[in-house]
């Protein structure tokens, strides 16, 4: 009975499962190569079958050699609580898994693994950078493995079994507020979607024959005195542009978002929202790392706001959830006391911290090379009235600065933390300690000068960064942020 | 030295030696009491004490002592530049095809000057690079023009990995690879340590996770 204490390389069937796989893949990439020859010549069938044959014989000699690579690189076992694998190739790399951090085990049998009786085994880990390595082991050797690891691990391997969901309540969300909320937001947004018409009638045109173009060419040439408008004529053009854009935007949200309904008890909570396809998007209470809500000058005034939920992302994860964004009524509240729990908002903040001026100076870094570009260029051309564009547009941005600096700061609370930014609009993130992963202080070339340096904190779902801050300020606040995300009431000898 | 500076005040106070040995001993008991309650609770509280990293132990991120990486690791980075700047100096030959030997030249000085800015800029790099571990945590500090402190806590590690490439493998190094669960910034390497480092760096983190679960 194998017990995995010791190197070891994957059942023999593997080394069969990594040729036919290597096999196939050299097949593929030379089948090209393999019928233009055989079109262009004139070796008659025995030539063309030897040929085949010796391109199969090819294809098969370099898929021997990655199968053996990929075979005997590998090797694996049991240690201390701790699942190894070691690399040895060109490089070499040892790689410890501890036990207790699978998170999921995942195995694989298709057609040919049951053939051999063998089985593949995924391990993954809450890393999204995880390493994903699959085990090819017989019957015998995953049924002792998986008896080893249990033994290790003292508790059965997790299956990942969503539970069973009751719902206890119900929310509908208007589809007036989610029109109104959409019309708050950046309307320029529906450009993209026309972007998106305009490439398809392009990719249309394209695809016409070369007389057709010729056709249309010759026809805008000859009416060429219709298309040119006056200055009234062009702003009309630009009004129906944006009124369009405006029209896309609107369609696009209500296909999305309308008749939006919400199912939850206290451990979840499913959406589903859709004008004629319907979707459902499903949030775990302990698989959301961070709520995010934004709310611009307009949003204010009516008493709305844009949020979402983000969850935490593993190799494992799925995408579609992550991207609903609820527009409608302010319902802040609501979501903030489902998931930080009712009296949140009472809690006083532990630690603040602003963002200075740098802030400014960052977001106005695009616009500045941006401007400079511009400059650069009219003045090669000789365009020196022109000039004033970038320079007003630059100017333009100061505003954009200055909002982003009064909107940046962090606040940490007892049980949770608030990180704001924005620019024109006031975006909050909120953060529970124990999803915090990672924490970075950054300075720059002038933080000597200024005393100011970047946190940056990544999550399982999201990173964020807050610029230009004092650094006394920061240092309590980052061991604070260390110690609550391990759990521990109080931060490290303050 | 206040306990004995205390004691001596009050043994020479005026009153009877006895009386005063006797009082001495309740205060000292009381002290040490005082003093083991306050210990205990600091304990209890949470310390983040820096670990094996010289005789210093000092706990605040902005007071680590960072032990250095392997010197050897400067050689590896000047091998390793050698080795681009030279794949690069060859390609500037190509030029010479063109005909334009002065082009040819002019590229090939400035891959030369740039290999060398290079170097001093990985000599200050060196002198920066650091990592420290704490109780319950690993820091990493690394970075020329933005220099960066990373602090991974032990709890939010994934896996960790030691590799080697050839030229590091030559000079005897490896680097360690701690993967955490975060969207971005999931991964610290630490380049430049002995097998030996790399190795003990590994097993406390492990132990620790391990220790997790007990």
């Amino acid at each position: 009975m194998t017990d995995f204490s010791v190197p070891q390389r994957m059942s023999l069937g593997a080394f069969f499962i990594y040729f036919l796989k290597f096999f196939r893949l050299t097949l593929n990439a030379s089948i090209i190569f393999l019928a233009y020859e055989i079109f262009k010549s004139d070796s008659g069938f025995i030539g063309n079958l030897l040929k085949i044959a010796a391109m199969i014989g090819c294809a098969a000699v370099l898929a021997l050699i990655l199968a053996s690579m990929a075979f005997f690189k590998i090797k694996f076992y049991v240690e201390d609580g701790n699942l190894i694998y070691r690399h040895h190739l060109i490089s070499s790399e040892i790689t410890t898994i501890p036990l207790n951090r699978i998170h999921t085990l995942r195995t694989r049998q298709g057609l040919l693994y049951r053939l051999l009786n063998l089985r593949g085994i995924l391990f993954d880990t809450l890393a999204a950078k995880g390493e994903e390595i699959e085990l090819i082991l017989s019957e015998t050797d995953w049924q002792n493995l998986i008896g080893r690891i249990e033994r290790q691990k003292q508790q059965p391997a997790n299956p990942d079994i969503p539970p069973v969901f009751n719902p206890t309540s119900f929310k509908k969300f208007s589809n007036k507020n989610l029109v109104l909320d959409a019309l708050c937001q950046n309307h320029l947004k529906g450009m993209v979607v026309l972007g998106g018409f305009i490439a398809i009638i392009f990719n249309f045109l394209s695809d016409l024959s070369e007389n057709a173009i010729h056709k249309i060419a010759s026809y805008i040439e000859s009416h060429l005195d219709l298309f040119s408008v006056s200055i009234a004529g062009t702003v009309i053009i630009m009004a129906s542009a944006y009124m369009v854009s405006l029209m896309l935007w609107l369609g696009k949200v209500l296909l999305r978002y309308s008749d939006l309904t919400l199912s939850y008890n206290n451990k979840t909570l499913i959406f589903t929202h859709g004008l004629f396809s319907r979707f459902t998007s499903r949030f775990s209470h302990d698989k959301i790392c961070s709520v995010w809500i934004k709310r611009n000058y307009f949003e204010k005034r009516f008493k709305l706001c844009t949020l979402t939920l983000k969850q935490a992302l593993n190799a494992s994860a799925q995408k579609e959830d992550d991207n609903l964004k609820i527009y409608g009524k302010d319902c802040s509240v609501f979501f903030l006391d489902w998931w930080l729990g009712q009296g949140y908002g009472s809690e006083a903040d532990l630690y603040t911290a602003k963002s200075g001026k740098g802030v400014i100076i960052h977001s106005l870094m695009p616009d500045l090379i941006l401007s400079s570009v511009a400059t650069a260029i009219l003045w090669y051309f000789e365009l020196y009235s022109w000039i004033t564009i970038p320079a007003i547009y630059l100017l333009a941005s100061i505003p954009k600065g200055i909002m982003t600096m009064r909107h940046s700061h962090i606040s940490l609370k007892e049980s949770y933390l608030v990180i704001s930014k924005g620019r024109f609009a006031e975006i909050k993130n909120y953060l529970k300690y124990h999803n915090v992963e990672v924490v970075r202080i950054t300075r720059t070339p002038l933080s000597r000068v200024t005393g100011r340096v970047s946190l940056t904190l990544s999550t399982p779902g999201s990173t964020f960064t807050i610029r230009s801050l004092r650094q006394e300020n920061v240092l309590p606040i980052y061991e604070l942020l260390l110690a609550k995300s391990m759990g521990f009431n109080d931060h490290f000898n303050f | 030295m206040v306990v004995c500076l205390m004691m001596l005040i009050r043994t020479f106070n005026g009153q009877s030696h006895y009386k005063a040995l006797k009082k001495n001993i309740t205060f000292i008991v009381e002290f040490l009491q005082r003093q083991g309650n306050k210990l205990l609770k600091i304990a209890i509280d949470m310390n983040n004490l820096q670990i094996e990293i010289n005789n210093e132990t000092t706990d605040r991120i902005d007071d680590l002592s960072y032990e250095s990486v392997s010197p050897k690791y400067r050689s590896v980075q000047t091998t390793s530049a050698a080795i681009a700047y030279a794949l690069l100096s060859a390609c500037a030959l190509f030029l010479l095809l063109t005909d334009n030997l002065w082009l040819c030249i002019i590229a090939e000085t400035v891959i030369v000057v740039s290999f060398f800015i290079n170097l001093l800029v990985l000599r200050k790099a060196y002198q920066f690079k650091g990592y420290a571990l704490r109780e319950h945590d690993i820091t990493y500090r690394s970075g020329v023009i933005f220099p960066k402190i990373t602090t991974v806590p032990f709890t939010k590690i994934q896996q960790v990995s030691i590799s080697q490439n050839p030229i590091s493998k030559y000079f005897g190094l490896c680097a360690i690879d701690v993967v955490n669960g975060a969207q971005s910034l999931s991964s610290l390497v630490i380049q430049g340590l002995t097998k030996e480092k790399a190795e003990k760096i590994k097993n406390v983190i492990t132990q620790r996770l391990n220790n997790d679960n007990d």
